[in-house]
């Protein structure tokens, strides 16, 4: 991991355990180094745990499902 | 789509929440939301029969929804950009309860409105994306197809979103109704 650029990349590669084991170790070590880039992914982890709590962010009403019904019934 | 049935079972209710909140964030209105579905939902059964077998019918019919939104704008004769953010802000959301004590549920519908509230100030854009990766869990190559965008794009959007949504939520949070019931909770 050459600087902080680098590893802000692959910040959410990282979450989403995309990056390979060389890059997971390299990304690693620049966090045991760099205190702001572990505060953002801390960061960055409490957003996706906040967007996790909240879903589905909508829901459908039930009139809604009434109408598509309706709306569809024989079509083909 | 093979061994399926005619009609809006072709491609089954499952998707209307997905759907929805996908029309929700582009529309930001209810009405208007509920047309986008309609549409789509009348767009995609005579055509889900010429679906191969593998495709993503998710990713289809978000795709089927976009198009239709996107000729919306374009009959409203502006450019799409401008439009996205030009249009009411209509939103008040049908939230979905989980099935908790009501304490939680309380707590939990605040901070469901804080997001949604959240998201809703962003662009276009960004709600899109937010919406498509943290939400309906698309992958990036998904969302690149359905934008019609590379996967660079997508990614970078993403962060770029992200940050936006931490800075809006990181706003309100001192003011936060989620710490202030929790706070209260405890005395």
């Amino acid at each position: 991991m050459k600087d902080c650029d680098d590893c802000r990349e692959n910040i959410l590669l990282y979450l989403d355990k995309e990056l390979s084991v060389s890059q997971v170790v390299a990304f690693r070590a620049h966090l045991e180094i760099c205190e702001p880039c572990r505060q953002l992914l801390e960061a960055e982890e409490e957003l996706s745990r906040v967007l996790h709590r909240s879903r589905p962010l909508y829901s459908a009403p039930a009139t809604l499902r009434d109408r598509i019904l309706r709306v569809t019934k024989g079509s083909t | 789509m093979p061994n399926q049935p005619n009609g809006s079972d072709a491609i089954g209710l499952e998707y209307l929440d997905s759907l929805y909140g996908y029309a929700m964030v582009l529309t930001r209105n209810h009405a208007e939301a509920e047309d986008l579905v309609q549409e789509t939902y009348v767009r995609a059964i005579p055509a889900v029969n010429r679906l191969r077998p593998e495709s993503n019918v998710k990713s289809w019919l978000f795709k089927i929804l976009r198009n239709v939104w996107l000729n919306h704008l374009r009959k409203r004769r502006t450019a799409p950009e401008i439009a996205w953010d030009e249009v009411e802000d209509g939103s008040v959301g049908d939230i979905a309860e989980p099935s908790k004590d009501s304490y939680h549920i309380f707590v939990s519908k605040i901070e469901r409105e804080q997001v949604q509230a959240a998201i809703q100030a962003m662009s276009a854009k960004f709600r899109e994306i937010i919406l498509l990766r943290e939400f309906e869990e698309l992958s990036y190559d998904e969302i690149a197809g359905l934008l019609d965008c590379p996967v660079g794009t997508v990614m970078s959007r993403l962060a770029r979103a992200r940050s936006k949504l931490r800075e809006l939520l990181a706003y309100t949070k001192p003011e936060s109704s989620v710490e202030k019931v929790r706070d209260e909770g405890l005395r």
